[in-house]
Formats: C-alpha cells, structure tokens, sequence
C-alpha cells in the first residue's frame, strides 16, 4: 500500500494525448458510415420519446443495451485496449451495463421513459442533443482535429452523456443503480483527458453534473414519479 | 582550462571503445556513440539506450507506427543499440517489433524487456508472448519488472540463461522505490543488469546502489533520466550555462543526459521519445566530453538553484 502512495496520477497513464487521439481517428476511419447509423439510431430514440411511442420503454432500453454491448466491446475490448490494458476491464462493466439495460427492455414492470416538456426534461433533451450533435463540435471548437472527433455510438463519452440523459427521462427511483457507471465513465475520462493535458476534460464531468441536476429535481421535487 | 578537469571518463571510454565496441557498432550507424562494457563481459553497449515507455504505446494507429519506426531508425542510425519496453508498456513491443520488421532486424540491437506478472507460472509464457511481439529468436536482456514476484522469476531467468535461451538477466525498479530491497537482490543474487530512476535531481542511487554496482560489476540501466520530460520542460524557461558548451551539451536534454551517463556506474540511459529530432539529439549527448565529478556537481548545483 505504501508503495502505490509513491505513485502519482500521471504515473497511472500509459500512452500519451496523441496516442490517445489517434486512437478516434483510427476509429472513424474505420467505421465511416457507421456515424450514420448511430446517428440515425440517437435520433429515432428521441423521436420515439419525444411522440411518447407505446413501444419507447422497451425500444430505448433495448438501443441503450445494444449500445453499451457495442461500446464495451468495439472500443474497449477491441481497439482501447490496445493502448490501455485497463480497458479490458472497463469493457467488461460496460458490458454489464449493457445486461442491465437489456433487463430494463425485458422486465414486465419495464421502467417508463417519459418527456412531458418540464424543464428538467428539457434540460435532459438539451443534453441529449449536445451527446449526439453537439459533442464533436464541441471538440472541434476546442482544437480537436476533424478526423478525431468522437461520435454517438463509436466511442465512449458520447454514448455515455446520451445514457444519462435517458435516466433523467426515465424518473424511477430505483434506476440509480443504473447511474452509477455511467457517471463513474464521465468522472474517469475526464480525469484521463485532463492528465493528457487536453482541454476537452470538463466536457463529459459537465454533462453528468446537468444530468444529476436535471434528476435531483425529479427525485426531490413535484416532478417525481412514482415506479411502474 | 576546464577540459583538463574532466578527461577521465572520455579516456577510459574512448580506449575501450576502440577495441571490442568498433565492430560491434551498427553497419549503418553514422556516428560512434561513446559506450561502456558490460560488467566483466567486455561486450559494449552505448551509453543511451531508447525507452519505450508511453511514446510507443500506439496500438494500431499506422501513422504513428510507422513514426515510430522513424524514431527506431535515427536510433541506430546514430549508433544506438539497446531498446528497452515491458508487457506493462500497452502496445510498445508491438510497435518495436513492428519497426525491427520494417528495419530488416538491425543486426546491432540489444534486446531489452521484462517479466511483470505477480504470478510465478505466468512468467514464461509472457516472456514468449513479449518475444513474439518483438520478432525476435531470443532476448539479450530479461529483466524482473519492479521487482514484482522477483524470487521466482529471478530464478526463472537463471534457469532460461543458463539454458542459453536469454544472455543477460536483472531487475528494475523506478521512481525510487523500494532502493532497500533493490539492494539486498544486488548484494545477494547473480545479476547482470539493475535498471533504476536516476537524473540530475533524484540522485539517491548515488548513495548505496550506483557503488554497490561498480563492486559487483552490475550494468546499471537508467531510466526517467528527464522525469518523463517534466525536467526538461521545467529548466526550458532557464538559460543552459554557457559552461557546459564545451562538453558539447547543446540543449537541456544533451544536460541532463551528460549529468547521467557520465557517472561512471551508469551503463546506459533510457530516454524514451517519439520524435527524430530528439532521438538524434539524445544520442548526440553520448558523445563529446562527458563531465567529470567538479563538474557534475557544478551542474546538480546550478539545476538545485533554478
């Protein structure tokens, strides 16, 4: 124990912000059109909530558990942990993530997701907006070259900011369980890209602050609903 | 005046390194670094090495891999020979074996990585996975990685040396951790190589194991000789006394390398980085006039005041 204590922050990271971004590039390369599909996909999961779809519950848990699969294994199992040989080991939570939202599609007391335009459901659009068009522009604003731009469903922090804006809209009180790797992802690359010295860290720990905002009304306030 | 002051390191260096290490030089190497033998072997190895450490952690980025392999290729072409990476270093030994592949396998490599598993059975099977990704039939140096499940694989790598399946053995540590260990496992064990942090302001291997080391005759391996590049970054804001001109130090990194490898235990120094132009410049401190002890100290001096 003493001997981790001589370690700092900066010791735990293994690869540098180039390496790190380079790993984006690779990945848009490679997946180019797929940001299409995602983005197609984001879309269709706020027009089904949006329209208040019979079908939204079970369709949105089931996109977000596709997405977490998908995210746990392209980008950490596949291509993150080549650099980092801790991402096996994210990979795995975000696979369990994945289950758990699988389970949320396919429980009978499915956990409802409703938008009925109060403001802490429009802050929660509002975030959900910024995790699919507004996180690359964003990047780019802050120096982040076009090619190396992360996108809704083929990275992490994206997909991750659009989940948390979903768990803002589904109110049910003992959804927290679902809160917590979801913001535990937000702290962690925030805190990967802060030691990288890249200026985009506040971005993801930011949207997990609105989103736990945007929530805390909902669980202490007259928006609160109770779990179907 | 002052080079009369500091001759004793180029000229114990320079007579050997005009016999055994001449042949031993890389055939494409432009320049001849200034180099060391190894313990009581008398095989030369060159003062600065090249660390893997985070700048060839790439994974499977093409561009950078084929940087990286630019940065491997002015290595040797500046007369460079030990390379040095971990399992614990993410994709570097792919990228090095990537570059060794590119290079055609430079005849004047000196292979050097680690076991680092805390588990005693997993330490052969890694070592052969690390084998693997490097290209290469067999490791010149195998080294027990911070000390992690030392015993064991210390005694593994007895067994593989003695079986001719590796040529030199050691143990690392970094960061100045554990030195009372370090030095125990020094005192103690046949070890060829001790690799270890020592730079112009951690210098608390001069106390106990840079001497036990010359006594032993243990190659020492030095490793953070810029602090991972905070050191160089901190004194770029300061001018480079005009005073070590002479030495041929040209830069703070040419500084803080010629403060290392002219301590007459040191057998070579890491830096690890992902640009030409530094690699050239880091191996350009191997060369010249090494510092000699007033002037060492006159330089740990100067950078203590900055």
């Amino acid at each position: 124990m003493a001997e981790w204590s001589s370690y700092s922050l900066h010791d735990l990271l293994l690869f540098s912000l180039q390496a790190y971004i380079g790993l984006f590039e690779l990945l848009n390369t490679t997946l180019w059109p797929a940001h299409l599909v995602t983005l197609a996909l984001g879309l269709a999961a706020a027009t089904l909530v949006l329209k208040g779809h019979r079908a939204r519950h079970r369709l949105v848990w089931t996109l977000l558990s596709i997405l977490w699969l998908w995210t746990g294994w392209h980008f950490f199992h596949v291509q993150y942990a080549a650099i980092n040989w801790a991402a096996e080991y994210v990979a795995v939570v975000f696979w369990l993530q994945g289950l758990l939202f699988g389970l949320f599609a396919m429980v009978p007391k499915c956990p409802q997701i409703s938008y009925v335009g109060t403001v802490t459901d429009r802050m929660a659009a509002a975030v959900y907006l910024f995790a699919l068009i507004g996180y690359p522009i964003a990047s780019l604003a802050l120096g982040r070259s076009s090619e190396s731009v992360e996108f809704l469903g083929i990275s992490a922090d994206s997909g991750v900011v659009a989940t948390l804006a979903i768990l803002v809209l589904s109110r049910a009180r003992f959804i927290w369980l679902a809160w917590v790797v979801p913001l535990a992802w937000c702290a962690l690359t925030g805190l990967t890209l802060w030691l990288l010295g890249s200026p985009e860290f506040f971005i993801a720990p930011l949207a997990a602050v609105l989103a736990v905002a945007a929530a805390a009304s909902y669980i202490t306030g007259p928006d609160s609903l109770p779990d179907k | 005046m002052l080079i009369n002051r500091r001759t004793v390191l180029k000229g114990s260096i320079a007579a050997t390194l005009a016999g055994a290490a001449a042949a031993q030089m890389p055939a494409q190497a432009t320049t001849t670094p200034l180099a060391r033998p190894l313990g009581q072997t008398g095989e030369m190895l060159p003062l600065v090495g090249l660390g893997s450490w985070i700048t060839f952690n790439v994974g499977n980025n093409q561009k950078l891999l084929d940087a990286s392999s630019d940065v491997m290729a002015a290595f040797f072409e500046s007369g460079g020979r030990m390379i040095d990476s971990s399992p614990m270093y993410g994709s570097s030994q792919a990228t090095i074996g990537y570059g060794l592949k590119k290079l055609g396998m430079p005849d004047a490599l000196f292979s050097a990585d680690k076991v680092w598993t805390s588990s005693a059975g997993n330490g052969g099977p890694q070592i052969e996975a690390s084998r693997g990704n490097w290209g290469v039939p067999q490791f010149d140096l195998v080294q027990v990685h911070n000390l992690v499940a030392w015993r064991a694989h210390l005694e593994l790598l007895q067994a593989m040396k003695a079986a001719g399946n590796v040529r030199y053995i050691g143990i690392t540590t970094s960061h100045g951790r554990r030195h009372a260990e370090l030095e125990d496992i020094m005192a103690s064990q046949p070890i060829d190589f001790v690799q270890l942090t020592y730079n112009v302001e951690d210098r608390e291997a001069e106390q106990r194991l840079l001497p036990l080391a010359r006594e032993r005759g243990i190659a020492v391996i030095v490793n953070r000789p810029f602090q991972r590049g905070y050191l160089v970054e901190r004194l770029s804001s300061s001018p480079l006394p005009n005073w070590v001109a002479e030495t041929g130090a040209a830069s703070w990194a040419q500084f803080l390398l010629k403060f290392v490898i002219s301590h007459p235990a040191v057998t070579c120094a890491i830096p690890a980085t992902s640009q030409v132009e530094h690699v050239r410049e880091n191996m350009a401190a191997a060369s010249g006039i090494l510092p000699d002890t007033a002037l060492r100290k006159r330089m740990a001096d100067y950078v203590g005041q900055l």
